[in-house]
């Protein structure tokens, strides 16, 4: 039992110990401008797709009707 | 379950977390109000034929920074022919207005300003754009943009996290609609979101759908006046703003007492001089009127001022036999109708949505245009009164007097 107890105790620090490696890792060598300016361009390419998808949508129908109305 | 099963559980449970761990530390952008997306054109003033075309999406967004602080930015991408911006800080007003800076390799390279405007079934944002010291003319059709089920599953989620009073706010609602997204209920909860983020291409686009469907809601008869404030304050003048005034103005003179309406009769008396009745509620009042003469001869039961009790017992009971005739002439009262369709419907008998409902109650449709210095001398304690009575105390004390001489 106490062993049992032991593996896990051993196993959830593992998984804290894997947060704070993955955390480490997504800040380690980056300024924290840069980190910044990577999340703005993250940002960027995800309101592009929105663009791209929504604008694909836009019919001709749609403007001809805009225009004759 | 044995020793050796719990180890392997658990192992399994530390494996997956471990694995899934930065996923989830990664998601650290939300596209929190999709402000505008669409494609139009740029034009030189000097010369229009010199033009450009424009596809633009503008959102605010929510970036958690590797520290977990949230921060909102309003961010963007503008493409002009084939080269692409950046847009950087957004502002945006409750206007309908969007301005924001351009960006080329971390370089000013200009900026743009486009106000809404409602035109039919689509919004149109027209401004100017200034790029490499040249300016533009700019306009931009907005382009269709649902909301997803997951999307719509977040929004659920705020609203009823600061409406918990709300009856359709229910426990596990916002997954709920995630699985039901055209159940009533969920509908009903995003369109009261949407009333007040307007903002959000996605709630505009609801909004549109929905207000076709019902145009005498209070707050669709007012979406192009909410849409197209900026623009028509700056260009009263265009057709488009001439015909939103005078929907504006017909809306007043039915609704004298809504907020709007108070804002607008003072920025306008002139325009708010007059109300609109149907002509069975002016014909309880005013039975000697020339107008009503011939009508409560051959209605004279629905003429009557009923008593309250009587009232009571119509709004109960409209199909008791004393109430049918009163019921006919007043749907609102005996809660046949919504009191915002009655007074859509009001004068505009050929409206779709009007069509059956002014069959039905004909006396209810017809429209009656009174002076308001003529009706509120008569009845100044009158609610739709008491603004006019208000704003020109002498000229309504004055025919008051005339008309108790």
């Amino acid at each position: 039992m106490l062993k049992a107890l032991f593996l896990g105790f051993l196993l959830l620090s593992l998984i804290f110990f894997s947060g704070c490696v993955n955390n480490q890792t997504i800040s380690k060598g980056n300024t924290t401008n840069l980190t910044t300016e990577e999340l703005e361009n993250q940002a960027i390419a995800e309101i592009e797709k929105e663009m791209n998808h929504a604008i694909e949508n836009m019919s001709t129908e749609d403007i001809e009707n805009l225009i004759t109305e | 379950m044995d020793k050796k099963q719990i180890v392997v559980v658990l192992m399994f449970a530390a494996i997956s977390l471990a694995i899934l761990s930065p996923v989830f530390a990664q998601q650290q952008i939300k596209l929190k109000t999709l402000m505008l997306i669409g494609k139009g054109l740029a034009t030189l003033p000097e010369d229009p034929v010199d033009f450009m075309l424009v596809k633009v999406g503008v959102a605010v967004v929510n970036i958690t920074t590797p520290s977990g602080k949230v921060v909102e930015r309003g961010l963007g991408i503008m493409v002009l022919d084939d080269e692409k911006y950046r847009i950087r800080n957004v502002t945006k007003d409750e206007e309908g207005s969007i301005s924001g800076n351009l960006y080329r390799n971390q370089t000013k390279k200009g900026s743009f300003s486009v106000s809404s405007v409602i035109k039919g079934k689509t919004e149109v944002w027209v401004g100017t754009l200034t790029i490499d010291d040249k300016s533009y003319h700019l306009y931009i059709l907005e382009a269709p943009r649902k909301i997803k089920p997951v999307e719509l599953k977040e929004k659920i989620s705020e609203y009823c996290r600061a409406n918990r009073n709300d009856p359709n706010c229910r426990e596990r609602m916002a997954e709920y609609c995630r699985n039901h997204p055209e159940e009533q209920r969920c509908k009903e909860i995003f369109r009261k979101y949407c009333e007040k983020n307007l903002n959000d291409i996605r709630c505009r686009e609801y909004m549109k759908n929905y207000c076709e469907n019902h145009p005498e809601i209070k707050n669709c008869r007012l979406y192009a006046v909410r849409r197209s404030v900026k623009y028509c304050k700056e260009h009263p003048n265009t057709k488009i703003c001439l015909k939103i005034e005078k929907d504006m103005t017909e809306y007043c003179l039915k609704n004298p007492n809504t907020e709007r309406c108070k804002i607008f009769c003072a920025k306008h008396p002139n325009k708010c001089v007059k109300v609109i009745k149907s002509l069975a509620d002016f014909c309880i009042n005013n039975t000697d009127s020339a107008t009503c003469v011939e009508y409560c001869k051959k209605h004279p039961e629905v003429c009557k001022k009923l008593t309250k009790n009587i009232i009571d017992l119509c709004t109960r009971e409209p199909n008791n036999e004393k109430c049918i005739n009163y019921c006919k002439a007043h749907p609102v009262a005996c809660k046949k109708v919504t009191a915002e369709l009655a007074s859509f419907c009001i004068g505009r008998e050929d409206n779709p949505r009007c069509v059956n409902y002014c069959k039905k109650y004909p006396e209810a449709c017809k429209k009656v245009v009174i002076a308001m210095d003529k009706y509120c001398s008569r009845y100044p304690d009158r609610r739709e009164c008491a603004n006019f009575c208000k704003r020109f105390p002498n000229k309504c004390k004055l025919i008051s007097n005339k008309s108790g001489e």
